[in-house]
């Protein structure tokens, strides 16, 4: 645990006279699992959507690994090796979970208009390695079972795993999770903290938005806390856990109480 | 698996069996007015599955497909009428005029998005139609351009040479361009190319944070079908001999579109079934002076409201219903 893969500078976004995120700094290690949390509305999705270049942001910088990636367009930042995963979970529901991944490895190979006409050894090449990174995260995923079906045919949980999937086929450095267990019941939620655990392991650093206490206070390294945009507090899961603030107005008493 | 390459080496068949029969049609239909409606098949053939990409597999309406058949048309006669160029010569250089047109239309066209991509490109195809109309020094206008040459021989060892004067050799050549052009949108729709494209189709969203760049997927996608839109135009110019603007008007734009619906959007064939069926039955009833397009607009309700997937959409639910095996 050493360097700052990501530093966020007085980072800004306004919607018209609305400030959704506010002068926000803060930095994320290396290999750490760090989690945003806050109420509804506090500018979490915001703050993605501003990292990953969906959103254009109004002042403030945004640089990772040492190079200045504020209001690069989301596939250089996708290239760059950045990836993420949407509140609502987005697959091609039209197609297969193998096709799904297939496509996520695209950006890293070449698919000029020639190989693809006349073929060549090149090409095959190509699609070759984007069918055996498939198959790798089909497994590491665990969806091996259900490669031929249609994506949009998987229940939630299944899905969300196929996002994260094809977010990984991207082989990024930094990986955001906007609310992997949004909309999938408790009991299916382990499988998902295993597989953000395993990720983990692959040396991959994670950045989680949850509004689930179990997912938000026992997987991470460090924790943010948003309110109205602003940074509240930063710390450790039991220094945000025992900070009076963030228990009143976030966790509710009764956590406080069981934390004490 | 072992079933999956058996099915596939029976659709390869199948494909050889119908090319196989269309080589062998001219032996046997000699009527000029027959292989003249099947020539007719071919070159919308062309055009609709040209759409098809852009507008089925990438899913950007693109309604200036039209003007760019027209500009296609109009590139090759002008090259060869003006400045007496050879068919051939004439072919590549109006297919790359057309595909430069594309890009600069996608360009600004895809500023858009949805249903405003649709109109704005539909604002370009009626532009595109009042610039043939009215730059009369260039484009002789309503008048329209005469005398367009059909394609100049091509030589062969020992003196001999393939002409194209017969109607028959007119139609070999179409049916060479159709197969081109179906092959290569076969093997660009199933290549990684061709995935990045229904990843738009798809999601534009999810795709771009996969790292696909959707304005230059998207202008990939328009840039290879215009050029097989100005290729079907260029041999229309040739054959027909004849050009007026009233080719690269939106109502040619909303016939491709129509192939495209009822045949089934977004499949291989589905297009090429649907120009065939309309061109064969529109041209059947030439004498009959019943309004196309008041037929092609019932059709379309139907199609719409009780067959998205076209024909071929139909007959996929129909052998998933009887076999019970899902197919896609």
């Amino acid at each position: 645990m050493s360097a700052r893969l990501l530093e966020v500078q007085g980072l800004c976004k306004d919607f018209g006279g609305l400030r959704a995120v506010d002068d926000l700094d803060f930095y994320i290690q290396e290999g750490e699992i760090f989690s945003i949390i806050g109420p509804n509305g506090s500018g979490k999705t915001t703050l993605f959507n501003v990292i990953t270049g969906f959103h254009q942001a109004t002042r403030g910088k945004v640089v990772f690994a040492g190079e200045n990636i504020t209001n690069l367009k989301p596939f250089r930042i996708a290239q760059k090796g950045i990836a993420r995963t949407f509140q609502i979970t987005a697959v091609f529901s039209r197609d297969t979970v193998l096709d799904n991944l297939i496509i996520g490895h695209r950006l890293r190979i070449r698919a000029a208009l020639l190989g693809t006409i006349l073929g060549g050894r090149r090409h095959s090449q190509e699609e070759a390695e984007c069918r055996q990174k498939a198959e790798e995260l089909l497994e590491f995923v665990g969806l091996t079972h259900e490669r031929k079906m249609i994506a949009g045919n998987l229940t939630q949980e299944a899905q969300k795993r196929l996002s994260i999937g094809m977010a990984l086929a991207t082989e990024p450095q930094l990986l955001l999770l906007d609310e992997p267990t949004g909309g999938v019941n408790l009991r299916e939620i382990s499988s998902l903290i295993t597989l953000i655990e395993k990720i983990k392991e692959k040396k991959i650093t994670i950045v989680l938005i949850e509004h689930k206490m179990k997912v938000a206070m026992e997987l991470p390294d460090r924790i943010m806390v948003l309110s109205y945009g602003r940074k509240i507090t930063e710390g450790t899961p039991k220094e945000v856990g025992q900070d009076q603030r963030v228990i009143e107005a976030y966790l509710g008493k009764s956590y406080a109480a069981k934390s004490a | 698996m072992e079933t999956a390459a058996r099915f596939f080496t029976n659709k390869r068949l199948l494909y050889l069996l119908l090319i196989a029969g269309a080589l062998l049609i001219p032996l046997f239909v000699t009527s000029r007015f027959y292989l003249h409606i099947l020539i007719m098949c071919c070159i919308w053939g062309m055009a609709a599955s040209s759409m098809n990409l852009i507008m089925g597999y990438t899913g950007q309406v693109n309604l200036a497909h039209g003007a760019f058949f027209g500009i296609g048309a109009y590139s090759g006669g002008l090259l060869m009428l003006k400045l007496g160029l050879n068919f051939w010569p004439a072919l590549i250089i109006a297919c790359l005029i057309t595909v430069i047109f594309g890009f600069f239309i996608g360009l600004l066209a895809f500023r858009t998005k949805g249903s405003y991509f649709a109109i704005g490109t539909m604002c370009f195809n009626v532009i595109v139609t009042v610039i043939i109309d009215n730059w009369e020094e260039l484009t002789e206008g309503a008048r329209g351009l005469l005398g367009i040459p059909k394609p100049a021989p091509i030589p062969l060892p020992f003196g001999q040479e393939i002409t194209f004067t017969s109607i028959a050799a007119n139609y070999y050549l179409v049916l060479f361009l159709l197969i081109l052009t179906l092959i290569i949108i076969h093997r660009v729709v199933n290549s990684m190319m061709g995935r990045s494209f229904m990843a738009i189709r798809g999601n534009e969203e999810l795709a771009e944070s996969l790292g696909i760049s959707a304005l230059k997927t998207k202008l990939g996608s328009l840039l290879i079908s215009v050029f097989f839109a100005g290729l079907a135009g260029v041999f229309y110019a040739s054959y027909i001999g004849f050009l007026s603007p009233e080719i690269s008007d939106y109502h040619v734009t909303f016939e491709f579109l129509i192939f495209c619906m009822i045949g089934g959007l977004g499949t291989m064939v589905g297009p090429l079934i649907g120009a065939f069926i309309l061109t064969v039955i529109s041209e059947l009833l030439h004498g009959i002076a019943f309004p196309r397009f008041v037929a092609y607009g019932f059709l379309l309700v139907i199609i719409v409201i009780f067959l998205r997937g076209g024909i071929v959409g139909g007959v996929n639910l129909l052998w998933v219903s009887l076999t019970g095996k899902g197919g896609r």
